[in-house]
């Protein structure tokens, strides 16, 4: 897999007026806070609609570049390297401008972080469930979740995790855990595990 | 040249006019006297009174310009308005004056032949007989022509002082004065057309050469430098297990190469997304 590779990914087509991302429809350049505030007035429900719709579309174009040269898509991007995904993710992720995607391994935990989100800390669910949706687009699998684990500064982590621990992560943080001890306890042998 | 003679060269002059149109004759009357513009008219010159005066039977015919003649184009020349261009016989004006003279001055009994109707005269349906209405240069020029004639040919006589003792004529309404005045007040009132405003610029986009495929200018910032995996011991300040992070793939991006990324990924175990997948899935936190 060749690396992640921008060019004539973006076209502006000002003839028509048009913004065209490679094997997408139109886009349309909107100011991230207007954007933001719309989820926000629109509701839980409406705005994890619009996130699931662009991660999805994200998540395919990533799952549709690895498999060139594979019969089967899913095998391809399963087979692939963490590090080949997350540049073609992190990519895809940057060309929309939703900011720098890394990925960070604690043990058996997989962390994706997010740099420059232009939503800043509020928009730190509508880019869970962006990531949720482009995590589910390249395994086929809903099992996953995405839950905003921390933030420092402009360096947000998601935790990628089941749905039957989604909810006891939750919780752990909502009560002030720290997300180290998070990560410690949903491996075995730790402390609260 | 006498009143008689001028009438005859006219006459003459007339009967050419009238063998090439091949047109049956027309009764003749009296020359057209051209009624010269208010402006250029001399103020009671003194040939004018001494002028001879113009008499002409009843039986006399009649000269019958048609309108579309008179109103024709003139001639390539320029038309005589003032009376020093009518001939050496015109008198120079000596001041001139505003109104015309004919209406201040005590002139002597209009020429009835000229100044009576004539309502026999056959008017053809559509055009309106003029007679004596001195409106077009062209029959200036014609009598000028005549006194070029030879020299054997006495003098004609002066036009402006005829048309300066038919006051009936020169007191009508000209409607070439009349006409050209028009103009002219409305060239005056006409406020000043104001200076065509600047087009105003054409959005660029407009003249941006519809780009095709243009190169994607994706301008990304350089993440930042990545930070210090934290140590799970600090973290878990109280746990008796200590997890050191295995994987820091931060995404970086090459300095001046856009479209290149690194990612530096330390890995142990398995390496594959899928993997990972699947142990991050596989992890599980009961309360």
């Amino acid at each position: 897999m060749s690396a992640f590779n921008p060019s004539e990914a973006v076209t502006f087509d000002l003839a028509f007026g048009h913004v065209h991302l490679d094997g997408a429809p139109s886009r349309v350049m909107v100011p991230a806070d207007a954007l933001l505030q719309l989820c926000q007035a629109a509701g839980a429900g409406e705005s994890a609609d619009l996130a699931h719709a662009i991660g999805e579309a994200l998540g395919r174009r990533v799952a549709v570049r690895m498999a060139v040269g594979h019969d089967e898509r899913l095998a391809a991007v399963r087979s692939a390297g963490l590090d080949a995904v997350v540049e073609q993710l992190a990519g895809e992720l940057a060309l929309i401008g939703m900011g720098a995607l890394s990925a960070e391994r604690w043990g058996k935990a997989l962390v994706l972080v997010i740099d420059q989100s232009p939503f800043g800390e509020a928009g730190d669910d509508f880019l869970a469930e962006v990531l949720q949706a482009a995590v589910h687009a390249l395994v086929e699998t809903a099992q996953s979740r995405l839950v905003p684990l921390a933030r420092e500064g402009v360096r947000a982590r998601f935790l990628v995790v089941s749905g039957q621990a989604v909810e006891a992560v939750r919780s752990r943080l909502a009560r002030g855990d720290h997300w180290g001890s998070v990560i410690a306890a949903l491996h075995p042998g730790g402390p609260t595990s | 040249m006498s009143s008689p003679q001028k009438i005859a060269a006219l006459e003459g002059l007339l009967e050419r006019v009238r063998r090439n149109r091949n047109q049956p004759r027309t009764p003749l009357a009296v020359a057209p006297a051209p009624l010269p513009a208010p402006t250029a008219v001399p103020a009671a010159a003194p040939a004018a009174a001494a002028a001879p005066e113009i008499e002409i039977a009843d039986d006399t015919p009649e000269i019958v310009i048609e309108e579309e003649e008179l109103l024709s184009p003139a001639p390539t020349s320029e038309p005589a308005t003032h009376p020093s261009e009518l001939g050496p016989a015109v008198a120079p004006p000596e001041q001139p004056v505003v109104a015309p003279p004919v209406v201040e001055a005590a002139p002597t009994p209009p020429a009835p032949a000229v100044a009576a109707p004539t309502p026999q005269q056959p008017v053809a349906p559509g055009r309106r007989a003029l007679k004596g209405t001195l409106h077009s240069a062209k029959p200036i020029q014609q009598a000028a022509s005549l006194s070029a004639e030879p020299p054997t040919q006495p003098e004609p006589a002066p036009i402006t002082p005829v048309m300066a003792q038919r006051p009936e004529l020169a007191a009508e309404p000209q409607p070439d004065t009349a006409v050209s005045v028009e103009p002219l007040l409305a060239e005056v009132v006409q406020p000043p057309v104001p200076p065509p405003l600047p087009k105003p610029a054409a959005p660029a986009i407009a003249k941006a050469k519809p780009v095709e495929a243009p190169p994607a200018e994706v301008e990304l910032e350089p993440a930042p430098a990545p930070e210090p995996a934290p140590a799970i011991a600090e973290a878990v300040a109280a746990g008796t297990v200590t997890l050191r992070p295995v994987v820091s793939t931060p995404i970086r991006v090459v300095a001046g190469d856009v479209g290149e990324f690194i990612g530096a990924v330390q890995a142990t175990g398995p390496a594959t997304f899928g993997e990972v997948i699947d142990m991050a899935l596989s992890m599980d936190l009961a309360d």
